[in-house]
């Protein structure tokens, strides 16, 4: 009852002058809202590929492979490997594989009804291993018939009610008819298989296409294999069963002769996302910045309690007088911290609700995936701790001073414990503020890069499912528009993820190297794109240059290694697998270009390029070099565009915001940390803020006297300046060391790195220098130009 | 030195407002030394704080040194008081975090003085008030009658031209009531203006006119020969 009676004193007491009861509340409350928006996404990450069952017991089949004295490493195996690692060893339970064969392909339902998927062939076992619930159909029936598919739910819901049977139109395929079989439960945002919407049965493949590599043991390495084992088993025991398989089913003797030693190994599913170096920074810094701020937030709320004390401490004598136990202290106080944590709680949710939009969009997830999982017990576990510590340790400090000196104006000030406090959230606000700085450079450095090619006032359009001969005419239209410098097309573009081919010369088994495969482009790629050639010429409708092929710059320098080529490649001749249907079937090195970039800065590829010529226009992608860039010349371009293509839905997209969507992780994280560093900032002000307040009380009669005696505003902020700085500065140059440690580590996943200069930790330290400087300034300047016969009266 | 006309000093409240000083005006010459006295909320330590230019008064004039200084703002005030008057209070106030000889030097901080000339003037002062080997100690190891002495070592180190004491006897026992009562009486004697307000009847002996206020009003002005 009292206890209850506590909680309603302590509720109708948030208001009471002098205890900071709002600020105390507003700091818990920001730093619980962002630290456990951050512990959520890290658990999300974390937990990744974990939300079906037996996961524990899930692998995925990499390819091992040691060519030419390099090791590569390949998440994609051919097509008969899982089934056959299945077959081989006894321990697996159960195998599949899967491939994707469409990125947002364009389907049309028979009534019309238009939506953007996301396409893959499965085995039958595919839902063995990936349990989702089945909410309509047979999955086993359903994937093994050939032209059957089976789709998500959030797709099932976009064509309305009882989808088994419906066909869809595969726009982008050539029209490919499938038709619906079943319907499963979503897969969760924190999975690999996120985006899969179609599944097709792996029979269509035969039906779909002439060459058919899902039982191939060699080539087409494009499967994603899983298996997963028995219960009891280790993946080591199956290690024997899989070098059986090796020995009776690769082509091993040919594969030495080329150079290539192919192995496979065996990672647990959810270890694949988690274990990549990115995510793991990414997952670190964010539990670092989730710890500082959580760990500021109460520290803040501790600072402002301890700073009561000399306030409170004739409050809690008089209850001692009136026989008030230690126990009743401590109800007292805990009381009060439950009652500001539940407040806080309640602000941390609205301020979560409020900004659900940039949540979701800065974290890459829904903020109901976010918060309601197992990671939740985490934020419970934060909650419940500062309930004690907050609770317990001013209970105890009130406790600890006795009657008497209370009532003989208790002054202890405890400063120590508040400068200890401040300076843990200078460090804290001091390192994010110089992370930010590098994170922002960093960023910059790769939306501004060079990557060897001119995507100013470039424009890129799909045009999958489009015949040639109609590209070819959209190309000839557009060349005619007044705003429009020059048009080409190509089947990749140099910032896709590339598929490789391997290299070897005619008359050599060996295979010499994998090479980043361009595929063809059409005329005037090379122009358009402004890249350079150091050797030989472009492609040209003169030549044979279906026969041609041109290579980057690297690929002369590798071959200078490795088939001791003098420097001049022109008029080589080399084999590339896919390509060379034959050992005859060689390409001719017509011109070297200079080397761009391919992939990104975040996730670079460096192997070689090389790139082919087709005299009709590649539909994949239309590239449009404006004049000028500007929106409506955009809109020009594609309503001629869609006129032209009145069947499907084409968007005109621009290059450099192309570029700034691949770099959206990095943007995504810049802004996390902006927000990190700002609220950081927010509450070690506030927490100067409580310092320097009670420092004026503590000091009022100091001031005074020394006002009294001469001091003028000046004089009178410098003390607290002084006293501020004394902290501040280690803090300050602590925390730059530690910035820069974590941002060389941070660094480490780009291929181009921002300098770390001195300068720039330099400066963000000056900066939060300064504006802690303003901030003690702006709170001492009132009593620094207050009247000193105030104070004095006081006495 | 000090002319004040028609003062009046009011304080308001939400409900209530007091009337601390009603049309005071008085003179003090160059070198007197004067005592103000009244019972409890006369307004004395109200009259000595305007006086100290540590407040403004709510009407009326005040002129120091031929100079109107009434309405100054706390800035100016700052500046005109600095170096020019010193103060004496009841309860001392010191500064507990610095020591003694560190408290006597604070006026020659603020207005300056190079650090090798503020040591030698704390030396001299020091001496002079008999309290030299107490110079590195802090206000708390001191007595009361020590702490005073260093007090009025602090408001005379800047050689200011007046010295305004707020009961400077009023904490301390009858000898060293005594000895401070003759240490502003040498100071006095050396031409420094001093103004003391004090309950205590023997303190006021040692003026050389003594001003009786009651209810914010002079009611009376007694000159007494030292």
């Amino acid at each position: 009852m009292r206890f209850f009676n506590n909680l309603a004193k302590a509720f109708l007491s948030l208001g009471r002058r002098g205890q900071h009861n709002i600020v105390k509340i507003l700091c818990l409350g920001v730093g619980l809202a962002v630290g456990s928006v951050l512990i959520a996404k890290v658990y999300f990450e974390q937990s990744y590929d974990t939300f079906f069952s037996n996961w524990d017991r899930t692998y995925i089949i990499s390819e091992k492979a040691f060519q030419n004295g390099k090791l590569e490493f390949y998440p994609q195996t051919s097509g008969a490997v899982a089934p056959g690692v299945k077959r081989y060893a006894p321990q697996v339970e159960v195998a599949t594989r899967y491939t994707g064969i469409a990125d947002e392909c364009n389907c049309e339902t028979q009534d019309k009804k238009k939506i953007k998927a996301n396409i893959a062939l499965a085995d039958s076992c595919f839902f063995d291993i990936v349990n989702r619930p089945i909410i309509q159909g047979n999955p086993k029936e359903v994937l093994s018939r050939p032209f059957y598919c089976m789709i998500n739910r959030k797709l099932a819901a976009t064509l309305g009610d009882n989808v088994i049977g419906k066909e869809l139109v595969l726009k982008d395929m050539s029209g490919l008819r499938i038709i619906i079989g079943g319907v499963y439960e979503d897969i969760p945002l924190n999975s690999s298989m996120k985006d899969l919407n179609i599944l097709v049965a792996m029979p269509s493949l035969r039906k779909m296409s002439k060459f058919d590599g899902s039982n191939n043991w060699v080539g087409n390495d494009r499967y994603i294999g899983l298996i997963r084992l028995a219960k009891g088993c280790k993946i080591e025991d199956i290690q024997r069963s899989v070098e059986k398989m090796r020995q009776e089913n690769l082509p091993l003797k040919e594969m030495k002769q080329a150079g290539v030693d192919l192995n496979y190994m065996f990672t647990p599913l959810n270890k694949i996302h988690t274990s990549d170096p990115a995510v793991k920074k990414m997952a670190w810094i964010l539990s670092l910045l989730a710890f500082i701020l959580i760990f500021s937030a109460v520290m803040n709320y501790l600072l402002i309690v301890i700073g009561n004390i000399v306030g409170r401490a004739k409050e809690m004598a008089v209850r001692k007088c009136y026989g008030a136990k230690r126990n009743n202290i401590h109800s007292i106080i805990f009381s009060e911290t439950l009652v500001h944590l539940i407040i806080s709680i309640v602000l941390a949710a609205c301020l979560i609700i409020a900004c659900r939009g940039m949540i979701e969009k800065l974290l890459d997830a829904s903020l109901i995936t976010l918060l309601f999982n197992k990671g939740s017990w985490i934020l419970l576990a934060v909650c419940i701790g500062i309930l004690l510590i907050g609770g317990l340790v001013p209970g105890c400090l009130y406790s600890s001073i006795p009657v008497a000196t209370a009532f003989r104006r208790y002054n202890e000030s405890r400063r120590h414990w508040k400068l200890l406090l401040l300076s843990i959230q200078f460090i804290a606000a001091g390192f994010l503020v110089s992370l930010l700085f590098v994170i922002n450079k960093q960023y910059s450095l790769m939306i501004n890069d060079n990557p060897g090619y001119n995507y100013e006032n470039l424009a890129t359009a799909n045009m999958v499912g489009i015949k040639p001969e109609q590209c070819t005419k959209t190309i000839e239209e557009l060349k005619k528009l007044a705003s429009v410098e020059s048009v080409t097309s190509a089947d990749y573009l140099p910032h896709n993820h590339l598929s490789g081919n391997n290299i070897s010369l005619p008359g050599d088994d060996r295979e010499y190297m994998n090479i980043a495969d361009l595929y063809s482009v059409s005329d005037g790629y090379l122009k358009t794109m402004d890249i350079k050639i150091v050797q030989g010429k472009s492609f040209t409708e003169q030549t044979d240059s279906l026969r041609e092929i041109m290579v980057s710059k690297s690929f002369v320098d590798k071959m200078r290694l490795l088939a001791h080529w003098d420097n001049n490649a022109i008029g080589r001749r080399v084999l590339v697998s896919e390509h060379s249907q034959s050992s005859t079937a060689t390409y001719t090195i017509c011109g070297v270009y200079d080397n761009i970039r391919v992939g990104s800065i975040s996730m670079p590829d460096d192997r070689a390029s090389v790139m082919f010529y087709s005299k009709k226009a590649c539909p994949n992608n239309i590239l449009i070099k404006f004049h000028n860039l500007t929106n409506d010349n955009m809109k020009e371009a594609q309503q001629l565009i869609q006129k032209l293509n009145p069947d499907k839905e084409i968007y005109l997209t621009s290059y450099k915001s192309t570029m700034q969507t691949i770099y959206q992780p990095q943007y995504n994280f810049r802004e996390a940390v902006l927000i990190g560093g700002i609220v950081t900032l927010v509450i070690a002000l506030l927490g100067l803020i409580g310092y320097t307040n009670d420092e004026v009380v503590r000091r009022q009669k100091e001031i005074a006297i020394r006002k009294v005696n001469g001091a003028e505003v000046n004089d009178i902020l410098h003390l607290f300046i002084k006293d501020v700085l004394r902290i501040a500065v280690p803090s300050l140059i602590f925390s730059g060391v530690g910035a820069l440690i974590v941002a060389r580590k941070w660094l480490e996943q780009f291929s181009d790195k921002a300098p770390l200069s001195f300068f720039l930790f330099l400066g963000s330290g000056l900066l939060v220098l300064g504006i802690i400087l303003v901030a003690v300034g702006i709170n001492c300047y009132k009593v620094a130009n207050g009247n000193p016969v105030e104070y004095i009266k006081g006495e | 030195m000090i002319k004040i006309e028609g003062l009046c000093k009011s304080f308001r409240t939400e409900e209530v407002e007091t009337i601390a000083l009603n049309n005071v005006s008085l003179e003090v010459k160059n070198g007197e030394f004067v005592a103000i006295m009244g019972p409890s909320g006369c307004g004395k330590s109200t009259l000595l704080n305007i006086l100290g230019l540590l407040d403004n008064p709510t009407s009326g004039k005040y002129w120091l040194d031929e100079k109107e200084v009434g309405n100054l703002k706390e800035r100016e005030r700052t500046r005109v008081r600095k170096g020019e008057i010193g103060f004496v209070f009841q309860s001392f106030n010191l500064i507990d975090e610095l020591n003694v000889a560190e408290n006597v030097e604070l006026p020659l901080t603020y207005l300056n003085v190079k650090a090798g000339e503020r040591k030698e003037r704390v030396r001299e002062i020091l001496k002079r008030m008999s309290i030299s080997h107490r110079a590195s100690h802090f206000p708390q190891q001191l007595s009361g009658g020590q702490q005073q002495r260093v007090a009025i070592a602090r408001a005379v180190i800047s050689n200011p031209k007046m010295i305004l004491a707020d009961e400077p006897t009023g904490n301390l026992d009858s000898k060293n009531g005594e000895e401070v009562m003759n240490l502003l009486t040498e100071l006095n004697k050396e031409g420094t203006t001093i103004v003391m307000v004090t309950h205590n009847k023997h303190d006021a002996t040692f003026a050389h006119r003594t001003i009786n206020l009651f209810d914010g009003q002079i009611v009376d002005t007694v000159n007494d020969f030292v």
